[in-house]
């Protein structure tokens, strides 16, 4: 799913790395909907997972407590302790989307599975963007 | 080009060029002024989720720069009417266009889906429609 991992978003961050997420949907959504996030890298499971919301580490189980939006032109930011060596890296991440208007059975919301891989270099030249962090 | 029927309109939904939004190369507010830039159609759908950041509370600033960017791109007249409520500016219109839809992504209708945020309660008094996106909404009406 390019859309999702575009070829810039692995970047060395604070103390460690740093995921840009595009938000494969049609409209923007409240960042309560994002749910069961994973990373790999190189195949490895990332521990300590945290989603950076303007300046503000979360832990992905505490999502469900924003009251934030994900523009659908922004990113949501992944970060892990885990250094990771320069070069090209196997990146996979997977959550899913709570999609609240739309139904699966009277009292339950949609819920989509998303997975998108990608080998992407470490700090990568920027593409030419206007997305913005979600905060 | 084949005419259409009479009482038919030509018109292109923004939501096809969602691959394009979700890229950010360029804002979003300026791919759909380019839908009529482009001739591709002057009858525009827009979501409102997508062309707003301000979504789901669209400020009356930048309704007005959407409005006037589609306007700058050849599409026509815009409608003059300042939304007072937050369903109003949701549903501001662009030139020339006939069906501007936005659903309440914010919360879950009960007995229904993409409802629009004019059906909420909340919404028609200018406050946010739900807080929790999770829990099935007691405003629609």
């Amino acid at each position: 799913m390019e859309s999702v991992l575009r070829s810039d978003a692995l970047r060395t961050g604070a103390g460690g790395v740093e995921l840009r997420l595009a938000l494969p949907w049609i409209r923007s959504m409240p960042v309560s909907c994002v749910r069961a996030l994973d990373l790999t890298i190189d195949g490895d499971p990332v521990e300590g997972l945290s989603v950076l919301l303007g300046g503000r580490r979360v832990d992905p189980s505490g999502l469900t407590g924003e009251r934030s939006w994900w523009f659908l032109q922004d990113r949501l930011v992944l970060a892990a302790d885990r250094p990771v060596r320069p070069g090209v890296h196997a990146v996979a991440v997977a959550f899913q989307l709570l999609v609240p208007y739309l139904r699966t059975g009277p009292d339950a919301p949609l819920v989509l599975p998303f997975r998108a891989e990608a080998d992407l270099l470490l700090d990568a030249a920027p593409l030419p963007s206007v997305s913005r962090d979600v905060a | 080009m084949q005419q259409l029927p009479n009482g038919w309109t030509l018109a292109a939904s923004s939501f096809n060029w969602t691959p394009e939004v979700i890229r950010a190369e360029r804002p979003a507010p300026e791919i759909v002024a380019a839908i009529a830039g482009d001739g591709v159609a002057t009858v525009i759908e827009l979501e409102a989720g997508q062309a707003l950041r301000s979504f789901p509370e669209p400020t009356a600033e930048e309704v007005d720069a959407l409005r006037s960017a589609v306007e700058e791109a050849g599409a026509g007249s815009a409608s003059s009417a300042r939304a007072s409520t937050t369903s109003d500016r949701t549903a501001a219109r662009a030139p020339r266009t006939s069906a501007v839809t936005s659903s309440c992504p914010s919360c879950t209708p009960p007995g229904g889906s993409g409802r629009p945020a004019s059906a909420c309660r909340s919404a028609r008094r200018g406050r946010r429609c739900c807080a929790d996106s999770s829990r099935s909404c007691t405003s629609w009406s």
